[in-house]
């Protein structure tokens, strides 16, 4: 131990008497058990007995993601809570380099990133041509907006007993009502009422209407086409688009009739999901 | 044309909005977006209703239309049932199945992304303060002023931050009560320097932000007058709606208003081309109003989504409805009827004092 004052030798006698040990760290049960492969931690699967796809969006979004690049043996574990991730947020992804011989838990938005690293990439992320890239933008906000409203409509209400059990659980910010709309919507006891504001007014039947018009826009635009927007190789908006197909196909709710009116879709659901669930496995 | 000429069937179209402001004939981008549709497709056989409380319409939010008895709410259902209307004129031509799905995407983009741009320069706390706050205290009638403003703004906050273009700072102030000042219209007192640092940072990216969006819709554009003919189709309305409740106004803080000017002129001007189609077109006609007289101290009752559709029950439910009504009437003629056979309760009847007296003397004589 290195001291700017120098400390006199009896007292350096007496403090031989109580050494310091300084042992290793104990890693928790969960830290031990990390494996050597890119580990997703994401949101529990719908059913993991048939596949490996989580119940949340986003999760679901990035495991597309990942799987649509090309990348393959990546492993899932859904085990931790939310509050375990960056910023309280699932998905994450756990990776280890053999250079710096330690874990790396990266973000989601690090996700990318990371992908680039393993599989080579090319400037206009697999669109066609800078139309194709601008019209993008264009279904990303159609669907993270009209459809995720729908989706947020159609989740089954947990049961009284089940909300007062579990612990309260984190939920995204995104996947509230309140915040889709660009026009926020009205609280539910009136904007002008003397009540303070609480709950949220939606017009449901509006919502799926407009849901509905989406799936039709969605699928007309699709065609005959492999990808969305004619291209060549899966972009990030077939991965989102899976995302929402998935989940809607999931939910046993009359949001998923229009989804299975519409054949093209249908078929390009299977397709994608038999590209997407072989590249995952558990922990 | 007037709302008293009730033989020409589409003058019963009444549009509810939040009132004029800027110029403009609506402060909000989808009520004066259905403005100009309306005024594009059924010019002059329509009235507008100036509206501060959006609880009585069906999804609590203004826009809502009226045509005798039908109320449709929301700016993409008014749109679609205006054009079913006998003479209407259509806007969007006749698109291929591909382009109209492509323009359903770039509606919706629009709607979000323009929107939150018009909220961020309407809500941010200079220009709130300054300018909005005193405008929306002005239409208002007395009990609402004080309150519903601030309830609109942590509305769009809301969504402000879950976008990430709110700005990063803290009101508190120092100290005055943080209800009366609210009440009185007071803005809170300044921030630290560390606080101004912050938020210079979060204006940069705000302002990326908007460059983006702007770029996409500059692009789209392609230096022509529209975006697909040579008229306004209904992506030009919203995305002119929205542009001109940013450009219109003079706020304390017009950094937005700024940045269209200088770097996105040919938004400005298809903005201003849309408004001029819309107002001063051959065929267009002035705008007429329409007043009623609601009670405004009623508004303070919250209706609780009352005014939602709700779909007519079935017969099953109805007849289950009749049997409630029916159980419910059994069970209070049984318990009264119980009450009174069964003495718990005895209504007993006193005679009068001579009958009692006499009976007395009739036991002692019968002795």
């Amino acid at each position: 131990m290195t001291s700017v004052i120098p400390i006199p030798p009896p007292l350096k006698a007496f403090f031989a008497h109580f050494p310091l040990y300084v042992y290793p760290p104990i890693q928790t049960r969960e830290r031990q058990e990390y494996s050597k492969f890119p580990t997703l931690w994401i949101h529990p699967p719908f059913d993991p007995s048939a596949n490996l796809l989580s119940s949340d969006i986003e999760c679901l979004k990035w495991q597309a993601y990942i799987a649509l690049r090309g990348l393959s043996n990546i492993l899932v574990r859904w085990d931790f809570h939310p509050d375990a991730g960056i910023d309280g947020h699932l998905p994450n992804l756990c990776t280890y380099s053999e250079s710096a011989g330690d874990y790396e838990l990266l973000d989601r938005k690090m996700i990318p990133g990371w992908v680039d690293t393993q599989v080579s990439a090319d400037g206009l992320d697999g669109f066609n041509d800078e139309e194709a890239k601008l019209e993008s933008e264009a279904w990303i906000s159609l669907l993270e907006g009209t459809v995720h409203a729908a989706v947020i409509l159609a989740q089954p209400p947990k049961s009284l007993l089940s909300e007062i059990m579990s612990p309260p659980s984190f939920q995204s910010p995104l996947n509230s009502l309140k915040v889709i709309f660009a026009q926020p919507p009205a609280p539910l006891s009136g904007l002008s009422s003397i009540l303070p504001p609480s709950g949220t007014q939606v017009d449901v039947s509006g919502v799926f209407a407009e849901y509905k018009n989406a799936i039709v826009a969605l699928s007309d635009r699709l065609g005959e086409d492999k990808w969305f927007l004619a291209s060549s190789r899966p972009t990030a908006l077939d991965a989102l688009v899976f995302a929402y197909l998935h989940s809607i196909l999931s939910y046993s709710h009359h949001i998923r009739l229009e989804v299975i009116r519409r054949a093209n879709l249908v078929a390009w659901h299977h397709r994608a999901l038999h590209i997407i669930a072989p590249c995952f496995g558990a922990h | 044309m007037s709302a008293s000429d009730a033989t020409t069937p589409a003058a019963n179209v009444v549009l509810h909005i939040w009132p004029r402001a800027f110029g403009l004939a609506s402060m909000e981008p989808t009520c004066l977006a259905a403005v100009l549709y309306l005024q594009l497709v059924i010019p002059g056989k329509f009235t507008l209703e100036e509206s501060t409380t959006p609880d009585y319409s069906p999804s609590g939010q203004l826009p809502y239309l009226t045509h005798d008895l039908v109320t449709i709410s929301s700016l993409p259902g008014i749109m679609t049932y205006v054009s079913g209307l006998p003479d209407s004129s259509k806007l969007d031509g006749h698109p291929s199945a591909k382009e109209k799905a492509q323009r359903t995407a770039w509606k919706s983009h629009a709607a979000s992304t323009l929107g939150d741009l018009v909220a961020y320069s309407f809500y941010t706390s200079a220009n709130y303060w300054g300018l909005i706050r005193p405008t929306l205290a002005k239409m208002m009638p007395i009990p609402q002023r004080y309150y519903v403003p601030n309830r609109i703004r942590e509305l769009h906050k809301l969504r402000l931050e879950a976008v990430g273009l709110w700005p990063t700072e803290t009101e508190e102030p120092s100290e005055q009560s943080k209800l009366g000042a609210s009440l009185l219209g007071k803005q809170p007192s300044t921030k630290d320097p560390k606080e101004v640092a912050r938020n210079t940072f979060a204006l940069e990216q705000t302002l990326e932000k908007a460059r983006a969006f702007l770029d996409t819709y500059t692009r789209l554009l392609k230096g022509r007058m529209f975006f697909y003919y040579e008229r306004p189709s209904t992506l030009d309305i919203i995305v002119a709606a929205h542009t001109l409740l940013i450009l219109s106004p003079s706020p304390p803080d017009p950094v937005l208003k700024d940045l269209i000017i200088e770097s996105y002129p040919s938004i400005a001007v298809h903005a201003r081309l849309v408004l001029s189609r819309a107002f001063l077109g051959p065929a267009t006609s002035p705008l007429t109003y329409h007043t009623s007289s609601t009670n405004t101290w009623s508004a303070l009752i919250p209706t609780f989504g009352s005014n939602t559709p709700r779909p007519e029950p079935s017969e099953v439910e109805k007849e289950f409805t009749n049997m409630r009504w029916g159980w419910v009437g059994l069970v209070i003629v049984s318990t009264i009827g119980y009450l009174w056979l069964n003495p718990l309760v005895v209504i007993v009847q006193v005679g009068d004092e001579d009958e009692g007296v006499r009976s007395l003397e009739d036991e002692e004589v019968g002795e």
